[in-house]
């Protein structure tokens, strides 16, 4: 009978512990997922960008090795992410294969000049960047016209603003709802103890005192939600990462170390701090508004 | 018998919120005093112990408790006075999920008790006095309501403290526990603490001999009050 009671007893406090962090793991899980999307965003925002650039054409009097000065001169540049020399010849080619008719035979000469395509490095792929690189580019002798489409450029840095913006907008959101949530969880869960909270102030203990296992209940809550929420990501990551490998690399350690990482300081810190809060509420008010 | 002044009132008005309670307020009670607080329901007899163990803040009046001051007395030193106090209520509020021994060690633990055998032999001996020696492993829901107040009664002895304040402790008892407790009370007091009862049971005031402030219109009237501190003698007849 008492061995019996007592397993109840054990039982129905080891089920409030499991449904707070089951509460806080699927609340974590959607917070991570969102993670996922805005780190995986800001990698598709940097590959399109990465994949704007300009082309410099050269003089027609321009040797191979004053074009490949130029470009080991490029290289070296912050804001270049890789280079690319198209010879004359080379030229002709691609836009043969564009046209789809042999021009050079028609003209009877070929009219294109060498140039280097270079690919920036996203932070650089802005009309502004692009406009003191064409400027200093332009002082080069060698160097006959810098050109890019200015109006592309324009519209990508735009739309991934946009977007970004709104991400960012729904991020707020979603990170609000999950510490009202969490907070919520926390707050029933200290709830229910609130009588034993009192009896433990009225027998003269501290309210440090009284605090400190419910915080350190809250912040290890907070860590094993926080564990169980990156076990579930792992398993959405493995499973996207198998059937759609274009838009997330599994390989990707580091992006998955700082996901990982969000989550635990995120679990841990709002559990902590909704626990610290909801204690000292408890501690705060007298025994006649307890009910 | 010590008559030394443990609990020393002069003017106090006791508020709840902003409402008026008791006013006018001036009681001495002595180490050694069994007192009991008697008044209708909602004459103020809890809201007057509340004042006393620092739940309710003294804002009008002095008092002096256990030697300290009460309006003067800051939240964070509440705990230290409630240390030189114990409180027995009329439904135990025992710590629910632990054993009695762990709600013993809880209350040594928070006011300071380091070494662990020192605790255990304490609790032993706290059991004991209260005839829960052998009961310390069990939760307090599987205590009979006697019991569970016993251990409440071992809790609020834990430091040893000058004063008991116990409100209604026999107000979920059966005639037969209830003067089982009031026996234990009893021989508290006669251990030279300050044993502050409310009470509704006349049955058992006219058993047990002690002090009796009046609460009524607001006020608590000394005026009837007779100070008997209990002594072996007394305290044997009325046992008997």
């Amino acid at each position: 009978m008492s061995k019996e009671e007592k397993k109840v007893a054990r039982k129905s406090i080891r089920t409030s512990y499991i449904s707070t962090i089951i509460s806080i793991s699927l609340v974590l899980f959607m917070l991570g997922l969102l993670g996922l999307i805005i780190l995986n965003a800001q990698k598709l925002s940097n590959h399109v960008k990465e994949n704007i650039g300009f082309s410099i054409f050269l003089h027609e009097n321009t040797t191979v090795e004053q074009a490949a000065k130029i470009q080991e001169t490029l290289n070296k540049q912050a804001y270049v992410k890789r280079t690319k020399f198209i010879n004359k010849e080379e030229a002709a080619k691609l836009l043969q294969q564009d046209l789809g008719e042999d021009f050079v035979q028609f003209l009877g000469y070929n009219p294109l000049l060498a140039s280097i395509d270079v690919n920036m490095n996203a932070a650089y792929a802005h009309p502004d960047s692009i406009g003191w690189i064409e400027a200093s580019l332009a002082r080069n002798p060698q160097i006959l016209e810098v050109s890019y489409q200015k109006d592309l450029i324009s519209a990508v840095n735009s739309n991934v603003r946009k977007i970004g913006a709104i991400l960012l907008g729904f991020s707020l959101l979603l990170l609000i709802v999950v510490i009202a949530l969490i907070n919520n969880t926390i707050r029933l869960a200290i709830y229910s103890k609130r009588f034993l909270i009192k009896t433990m102030q009225l027998v003269g203990a501290t309210g440090g005192f009284i605090r400190r296992p419910f915080v350190w209940r809250g912040i290890v809550n907070g860590f094993v939600s926080a564990l169980i929420a990156i076990a579930l990501l792992s398993g959405v990551i493995y499973s996207v990462a198998q059937n759609m490998p274009d838009i997330l690399d599994i390989a990707d350690l580091e992006l998955y170390g700082i996901l990982g990482a969000g989550v635990i300081v995120l679990g841990v810190l709002i559990s902590w701090i909704s626990t610290s809060l909801a204690v000292r509420k408890f501690l705060r008010i007298q025994s006649t508004d307890l009910y | 018998m010590a008559s030394e002044t443990i609990i020393d009132l002069t003017n106090v008005q006791v508020f709840i919120k902003k409402h008026l309670v008791l006013s006018n307020v001036s009681i001495q009670i002595n180490k050694g005093e069994f007192v009991f607080l008697v008044g209708k329901n909602g004459s103020g007899k809890s809201s007057f112990l509340k004042t006393l163990y620092g739940e309710l803040k003294l804002e009008h009046g002095e008092g002096n408790v256990a030697g300290f001051n009460l309006k003067e007395l800051k939240r964070k030193k509440v705990p230290f006075l409630r240390r030189e106090i114990g409180i027995v209520f009329q439904d135990f509020q025992l710590l629910t999920d632990r054993s009695v021994n762990d709600n013993l060690k809880f209350v040594m633990k928070a006011t300071g008790w380091k070494e662990k055998r020192k605790m255990e032999e304490a609790i032993q001996e706290l059991l004991t006095k209260v005839g829960l020696g052998t009961k310390g492993f069990k939760f307090p829901h599987e205590l009979s309501g006697g019991e569970q107040q016993r251990v409440a009664i071992a809790r609020a002895l834990v430091n040893d403290p000058d004063i008991i304040l116990a409100d209604e402790p026999t107000g979920n008892l059966d005639p037969e526990t209830s003067n089982e407790i009031m026996k234990l009370l009893f021989s508290i007091a006669q251990n030279g603490k300050a044993v502050l009862m409310a009470t509704h049971d006349y049955e058992l005031m006219a058993k047990f001999p002690g002090r009796k402030l009046s609460f009524e219109k607001g006020t608590i009237d000394p005026g009837i009050a007779k100070v008997e501190v209990p002594n072996e003698k007394n305290a044997s007849q009325s046992i008997d």
